[in-house]
């Protein structure tokens, strides 16, 4: 496929603006511009031949923009022909990337993009062939993950890049119309919201839109919410779970309410802090925990007499009644 | 026989057939009443299903049959949920998909595959009924075919309803129930089914049948074919499963109740069984992608007992036991009883419970005994 011999080849003759194998950001680490300026370009770039003595970018799209920041006239070069197949060559520039380094999940979604629509590649054939070369084994759900995801404004790919948000919330916003991204993206910042918990607001917000009527922007900028969002006194996860909070009332309205009481029964109990009573899960199954810790005789009896009280108030009987 | 405006007749575009099931009476059936389907005769099913579970494509294969060999057995129990009282069914898997797509089908998490399959090798079936019902004399099985798909909805193509009713008449210790969503009901008509078989339909308000099960038939037509059949001397069921909490529920099946009294008289109802909207967890954002529109995932659904996410408890006991006193308005004797329930619930809603899934086994049994 490639000649081994090396070329000095003058860099206004590289076509710059020819992106087809290209797949990465075009923004120059920093590292790399100053190795390049220190050490000059240690690794070769790669080029194919075009036709009237221009060359195309193969591999090497940084280490070459590098070169032009620096002002450099040459770059050292292998050189392939015109004739050699693009899509060969597509696949050398990803395997001379995963060589050194593991692909972000922008450069996946945009390998997976240009398989598809430049190089007409079916999805079948990816799920087969490429997907394997790329470290996901034939899964098709890989496909479904990463697509569109490059087409993300780039405060959503730094995002993704940085592991700040998971895939799938990332699909989620790629439906959703920028303002919405915008008014997610403020919240998930302003709550500090780590992936897990963004997976989980996103379905709560999306079900209390609906369920009110309005789209999640509407919801997102309603007083309720934006109080929440800008009280100067509460820490990121004190909104977060003040917000849960309200959000689970709209959601949940009988199971927040039967919890509320419950809430308020267990405070009247006036219950000593060694004890404690814990309400079956959601209320489904009638069978309520009562426990204590007690270091001496006195402790234990004391703890008995407590106990005793909130049966004889009539407080016992109330929560069995709840649900 | 009165023609149903909302009937469904499934029309498959492409039928692969396994090549060890070819010359089985049901295959050849099945592709004589597909005369404009395509044929393909396939040496592994395993393979195909394979293909249809990993495609992109899924959609492709819902139009789609699959004629294959049951590997395994065709009788299993059904296998309820844990902590809750559960019937003790059987369920014969004839069928594997269907063509209705109800949004709230647990069979689109259950069943990782596009692809409506039929077991054909039905002499190993009969055989291994006739073996199990023999061998286990003094077990009373109720055995229905609609849990992996729907008893009737590829009737016009497998004609397997008079021959499972032919094939239980004469069993002494088993019923077959048929449980429906559609109205193939024709061919029901004229057998000697000497009480061993339940035509059940599957029953919800008006406005949920238009909106989360848009491809089944009218729950007029249900009626007038429950009609039919009754007619025919069948004992009756009605399963009101799942029961989804929606604005004007109370309404909604309240009307349902009355109609089923105005066309079914209440000693030919064998049961009726209600079960609230519920699914795993872990299916619900299948539910959620292939349904966007639907508004039932919206409800108070919370993890129970067993994980699988449930209206809150109180809902629960609201539906059922307005249900039950609706339906004791018209009847104290019909039995009806709850799908996967807690004792709580069943004494809450009802009044009373099964002491165990054994007991509510013999309750309903004892119904259909001879």
């Amino acid at each position: 496929m490639m000649n081994k011999v090396l070329y000095t080849i003058a860099i206004p003759d590289i076509d710059l603006d020819d992106d087809l194998y290209q797949y990465s950001s075009p923004v120059v680490p920093e590292p790399l511009r100053l190795s390049i300026q220190r050490f000059g370009l240690l690794n070769p770039i790669i080029l194919q031949r075009k036709a009237r003595s221009a060359y195309r970018i193969v591999c090497g799209f940084k280490r070459l923009a590098a070169l032009v920041s620096l002002k450099a006239e040459t770059a050292q070069a292998f050189v392939v022909e015109e004739s050699c197949s693009q899509l060969d060559l597509f696949t050398l520039a990803i395997q001379d990337n995963q060589s050194v380094r593991e692909l972000d999940p922008v450069e996946v979604a945009t390998i997976l993009a240009k398989l598809q629509s430049t190089f007409g590649i079916k999805k079948e054939d990816i799920v087969t062939n490429y997907l394997p070369l790329l470290g996901f084994g034939k899964n098709a759900r890989v496909l479904t993950l990463y697509s569109g995801l490059h087409t993300l404004s780039v405060e959503w790919q730094d995002a993704l890049k940085k592991d700040m948000v998971s895939l799938d919330f990332a699909q989620d916003m790629l439906k959703r119309p920028p303002e919405e991204r915008q008014h997610i993206k403020t919240l998930v910042h302003n709550l500090r919201l780590g992936k897990n918990r963004q997976r989980e607001f996103i379905k709560l917000l999306a079900d209390v839109a609906r369920l009110e009527d309005l789209s999640l922007s509407q919801l997102i900028a309603s007083r309720p919410v934006q109080m929440i969002q800008l009280a100067e006194k509460l820490t990121p996860s004190q909104k977060a779970e003040r917000l849960k909070e309200w959000l689970w009332e709209k959601r949940y309205p009988q199971y927040t309410a039967i919890k509320a009481q419950y809430d308020a029964i267990v405070r009247a109990a006036h219950l000593p802090p060694n004890i404690h009573i814990h309400a079956p899960a959601f209320f489904e199954n009638n069978e309520y925990l009562a426990s204590f810790t007690f270091v001496s005789k006195d402790d234990f009896e004391k703890s008995i007499t407590a106990l005793s009280e909130i049966l004889n108030r009539g407080l016992v009987k109330k929560m069995s009644e709840l649900a | 026989m009165s023609t149903f405006a909302s009937k469904k007749s499934f029309v498959p575009k492409k039928i692969y057939v396994e090549e060890s099931v070819a010359s089985t009476p049901l295959s050849k059936r099945i592709i004589r009443h597909a005369p404009h389907s395509q044929v393909d005769v396939i040496a592994d099913a395993q393979v195909l299903l394979e293909k249809a579970a990993s495609s992109l494509n899924k959609g492709s294969w819902q139009n789609n049959l699959l004629l294959a060999k049951q590997r395994g057995p065709f009788l299993r129990r059904c296998p309820g949920t844990p902590k809750y009282l559960c019937c003790l069914y059987y369920n014969l898997d004839v069928a594997a998909g269907c063509d209705l797509g109800c949004t709230y089908c647990i069979l689109q998490g259950y069943l990782n595959n596009p692809l409506i399959t039929i077991h054909c090798n039905t002499e190993e079936m009969y055989h291994e009924l006739d073996s199990t019902l023999r061998k286990n004399s003094r077990i009373f099985y109720r055995i229905g075919t609609g849990e992996l798909s729907d008893s009737l909805t590829f009737e016009h193509l497998t004609e397997l309803g008079p021959e499972l009713v032919t094939f239980f008449a004469d069993k002494r210790n088993a019923i077959i129930e048929l449980k429906s969503k559609n109205v193939h009901i024709d061919a029901l008509l004229g057998l000697d089914h000497r009480g061993r078989t339940v035509v059940s339909w599957s029953l919800n308000t008006i406005e949920m049948q238009k909106s989360e099960e848009p491809l089944a038939t009218t729950i007029d037509d249900r009626l007038y074919a429950a009609r039919a059949v009754q007619n025919a001397g069948y004992k009756i069921g009605f399963h009101f499963d799942p029961m989804i909490d929606h604005p004007g529920w109370h309404e909604g099946y309240r009307d349902i109740v009355d109609k089923i009294f105005r066309f079914i008289k209440p000693e030919n109802i064998v049961w009726i069984s209600l079960g609230a909207l519920r699914y795993p967890a872990p299916f619900e954002h299948i539910l959620r992608e292939n349904h966007p529109d639907s508004r039932i995932f919206l409800g108070e659904l919370l993890p129970g007992i067993d994980k699988k996410l449930r209206y809150f408890k109180p809902i629960r006991i609201d539906l059922f036991g307005s249900m039950v006193k609706w339906i004791r308005s018209y009847s104290k004797e019909v039995f009806v009883y709850l799908c996967m329930e807690s004792a709580d619930v069943w004494r809450k809603a009802f009044g009373w419970a099964p002491r165990s899934s054994a007991h509510l086994k013999q309750l309903l049994d004892d119904r259909v005994k001879p």
